[in-house]
């Protein structure tokens, strides 16, 4: 029993009463079986006799040789002479000799035993049992939550394509995989996992390139009025929306026959033209390292310039420099919507140039001429609508993995609310902190208050006048004032710091994503460079404005 | 279980004892001391075993034996053995005589048709003598030219060795130490003893041995003790005592192990039992005890273990082999 107490007591828990009960029952049991194996027969207390008052084997040879049914001549003598022998020994004289040192000891145990039974339950064990009891209790509420957001958004889904993005059974498996639990750090390593899936289920459904292309058109299109809500839908990246915008965009139906209709055509086509152009230069401007600007392109730019519109604006050559300014690191065959920009220039285009011609022919509608043209016309105004539903499809697209990004990353941030949750409940029950009513009102503080060791060793700072700087202020000679060499030296110890840094898995990927922005932001880079690029070098290094 | 009244077996216990006392009583007029080696013999004799003496000259041997049969009435006759002696010195030979005018061969009996035989220095002697004395302390006969002649009843040797003086020697072989009953070491007599000796000795009156037995007392004796039963347990202490001097036992102690070449054969524990009994008697009880085992294992059991090479060089005796074993067995 005392080493069942010392096994709970030494770690600092309180024995449960019931094992009392089951060392009191197993040592009886024990105590009983042991007498009854060890129990002494009648030739051992006959032995025990004999040697006891010297009689020399007599009491056992007598008991024996009856057993045996001996008798007559030497059994009957011996039996007499025993049973003289007997009768002058006294059985009174053989002292009981209790085993007083084994008592006294077993005695001592079973009190210290019982004392330390009734010893408390330390408060370190007590803290850490509700810890965990916390942490359990956030976790069950916290699976279930996930389970619910995960059913929540299974209901919330109509579109189709949108489920197949977002494959909700895989989340659901997901979160399915994660348990109830009272280790905190276990509780805050499976909801970091989980972030880290959600986060990189949204990072592949990333469209950044796209997007900064449609940012980039959304730009070139503001400078148009009639394309305006188009610009502002596309900046806002209201895909969707755009989409519709779009194909609002569509010339109605007009009889070709008839030249004032064609010219009306024209006209509206003139706007959607324009707004092609605008994009496709926007797209053009991510190819310029690989120089590929058609041919197609040029005469377009020509008979732009050449071209009178008075709801389109003329293009201005400058909007070609400044889209070409993005960096080309795309290939052709890897940006589909460039391409889809471009031949949708193309076809609007061909389309107009077919109008015109027809236009500037002014044939007669009975003309075999005409049936000809006018046919012409139809096959590019369906290759043309086509094409712009393609990209009005593509937008589409666009809208929905954005919107499948969007929630796989509310789902992260659920998770990465889980861990903040339970780093809180760790640390509220932690010592350290102001009690009640001994805080300060004032928004600063003059003296540096003690909290105590509390497992945190990071102390509050700030106090006016004290406390380290984060960025140091270093001699500058003329020039960029920074050594080269100092800076790479610099930079490479940042970029160890920083990769151990991103690279734990018990910190929030929020608040991996909070420090990086924050020392791009002290570096002064781009968000694209950040973004686009791992590179911490050009992160340190800013580009020469 | 006994067929003997109870009354009758009690008379004949107290005759034992009495018969024992007496005789004991008798030898003491004349033998100094040596009341364990007198009441070993004579247990010995009672039990129909021969006993093997040793001990160095003048400390009384032949006067022991020459007492016993006087005291027990018994026809006594002293061989002392050289290394010329002949078998035919010791059993007899056939001679030629002539009677009534015809040569015939008589068969002349040798010293050995006695009742108490001292075979002075037995390994002194060929072992083709000796063995043939050994075997007639066997067969209690003799056997010349065909003929078998039966010794008297009670038939006992006592031989002797000298243990100072082994060059030229012939040690008695394992086989043939076995079949003596006991083999007792007769030590120096204490300075009182001494003193003692001197005065029975150095007069002109030597003690008168009077007859206070007969070998029929012996032989009836011997019958008697064959009766005292012995418990199961106190067997057992025997039979694990014998079997423990064995090296192959796996209950032997490691001295055995180490020290011991063969053990004791059957033999030895026959004689212990015999002993015991007569001992248990003698001590006035009606059953044996380990005690009785103890006390008598030692003098049956030392010339029956046969020490290895490395007991003998490491100087052991087989006493206490004997003693570790007993002590380890006893409860």
């Amino acid at each position: 029993m005392l080493i069942v107490a010392l096994v709970y007591v030494w770690p600092g828990y309180r024995v449960p009463v019931f094992w009392y009960g089951i060392v009191f029952g197993a040592v009886s049991l024990g105590a009983a079986a042991t007498w009854w194996l060890s129990r002494r027969t009648s030739d051992d207390a006959a032995h025990y006799a004999d040697k006891y008052f010297n009689l020399r084997d007599s009491v056992r040879s007598k008991v024996n040789f009856e057993q045996a049914g001996k008798s007559g001549g030497f059994y009957d003598l011996q039996s007499k002479q025993t049973e003289l022998l007997v009768n002058d020994s006294q059985v009174k004289s053989i002292p009981f000799e209790p085993a007083y040192r084994i008592g006294i000891v077993g005695i001592l145990l079973i009190m210290i035993s019982v004392g330390l039974g009734f010893k408390p339950i330390s408060p370190t064990i007590l803290a850490r049992l509700e810890q965990e009891q916390s942490v359990a209790q956030l976790t069950s509420s916290a699976n279930r939550e996930l389970e619910q957001l995960i059913d929540d958004l299974e209901e919330s889904l109509d579109d189709e394509n949108e489920r197949k993005l977002l494959e909700p059974d895989k989340l659901r498996k997901w979160v399915d995989e994660l348990r109830e639990t009272t280790d905190h750090k276990e509780a805050m390593r499976q909801y970091a996992k989980l972030e880290l899936k959600f986060n990189r289920a949204a990072e592949a459904l990333a469209q950044r390139r796209d997007e900064k292309l449609l940012t980039a058109a959304a730009e070139q299109l503001k400078k148009d009025k009639t394309s305006k809500d188009l610009a502002e839908k596309l900046k806002q990246k209201k895909y969707k929306l755009a989409a519709d915008e779009l194909k609002k965009m569509k010339p109605g139906e007009h009889d070709p026959g008839q030249r004032e209709k064609l010219s009306q055509k024209r006209k509206e086509i003139a706007k959607l033209k324009a707004a092609a152009n605008r994009m496709a230069n926007a797209a053009r401007g991510t190819k310029s390292k690989l120089g590929q600007s058609s041919e197609k392109q040029s005469k377009r730019n020509g008979k732009q310039n050449q071209a009178s519109n008075s709801n389109a604006q003329p293009s201005d050559n400058g909007d070609n420099a400044n889209a070409q300014e993005m960096e080309g690191e795309l290939s052709e065959a890897e940006h589909e919507l460039a391409q889809m920009l471009e031949e949708f220039e193309d076809a609007i285009e061909d389309w107009d140039d077919q109008l015109e011609e027809m236009e500037l022919a002014d044939l007669d509608p009975s003309d075999q001429d005409f049936e000809e043209m006018e046919e012409g016309c139809r096959e590019c105004e369906g290759d043309a609508m086509g094409k712009l539903d393609d990209l009005a499809d593509k937008l589409m697209r666009m809208a929905r993995k954005r919107s499948a990004q969007a929630k796989l990353r509310k789902l992260g941030k659920k998770c990465a609310a889980c861990q903040s949750a339970g780093t809180m409940v760790v640390r509220s029950q932690q010592k350290g902190g102001k009690k009640a009513g001994k805080g300060s009102v004032d928004s600063q503080r003059d003296t540096a208050d003690d909290f105590g060791d509390n497992g945190q060793y990071t102390k509050l700072k700030g106090l006016k006048g004290q406390g380290p700087s984060l960025t140091k202020t270093e001699s500058a000679d003329d020039g960029s004032g920074v050594s080269h060499r100092r800076s790479a030296a610099k930079n490479r110890e940042f970029k160890k710091q920083f990769e151990s840094f991103v690279g734990r898995e018990d910190i929030p990927e929020g608040l991996k994503n909070g420090v990086k922005n924050y020392f791009t932001n002290i570096h002064g880079t781009s968000d694209d460079a950040t973004e686009d690029s791992n590179d911490l070098d050009s992160a340190a290094n800013p580009r020469d404005e | 279980m006994s067929t003997a009244s109870t009354p009758h077996t009690e008379q004949e216990a107290r005759e034992f004892v009495d018969i024992f006392n007496r005789v004991r009583s008798e030898v003491a007029k004349f033998i100094v001391g040596q009341e364990q080696i007198v009441e070993d013999v004579l247990i010995a004799i009672i039990c129909g075993g021969h006993v093997l003496l040793e001990g160095v000259p003048g400390l009384g041997k032949t006067a022991l034996v020459n007492t016993i049969s006087q005291a027990l009435h018994l026809k006594f006759k002293r061989i002392q053995f050289t290394p010329d002696l002949l078998p035919a010195d010791i059993v007899g030979t056939q001679i030629l005589t002539s009677r009534n005018g015809d040569k015939q061969l008589e068969f002349q009996p040798g010293p050995v048709f006695c009742n108490i035989l001292l075979a002075d220095e037995i390994n002194r002697a060929t072992p083709k003598t000796q063995s043939a004395l050994l075997e007639t302390m066997q067969e209690k006969s003799v056997t010349v030219a065909g003929h078998t002649h039966q010794l008297d009843q009670p038939f006992f040797t006592l031989a002797t060795q000298n243990p100072i003086e082994q060059d030229g020697t012939f040690p008695l072989p394992e086989a043939q130490l076995d079949r003596f009953f006991f083999k007792l070491f007769v030590k120096l007599p204490s300075h009182d003893e001494f003193s003692e000796i001197l005065n029975r000795t150095g007069g002109n009156h030597t003690p008168d041995i009077s007859p206070v037995a007969s070998g029929d007392d012996i032989i009836k004796m011997g019958n008697l003790l064959r009766n005292v039963p012995i418990d199961k347990p106190v067997q057992d202490h025997l039979v694990r005592v014998v079997r423990a001097t064995h090296p192959d036992n796996p209950h032997a102690s490691d001295e055995v192990k180490r020290f011991v070449r063969y053990g004791s054969s059957p033999r030895g524990a026959q004689s212990i039992l015999a002993a015991a009994k007569a001992r248990a008697l003698l001590q006035g009880r009606f059953h044996v005890a380990s005690e009785d085992v103890n006390q008598m294992a030692l003098p049956a059991l030392r010339h029956r273990i046969m020490l290895s090479f490395e007991g003998e060089a490491e100087g052991l005796s087989t006493d206490s082999i004997v003693e570790s074993v007993i002590e380890r067995n006893s409860n």
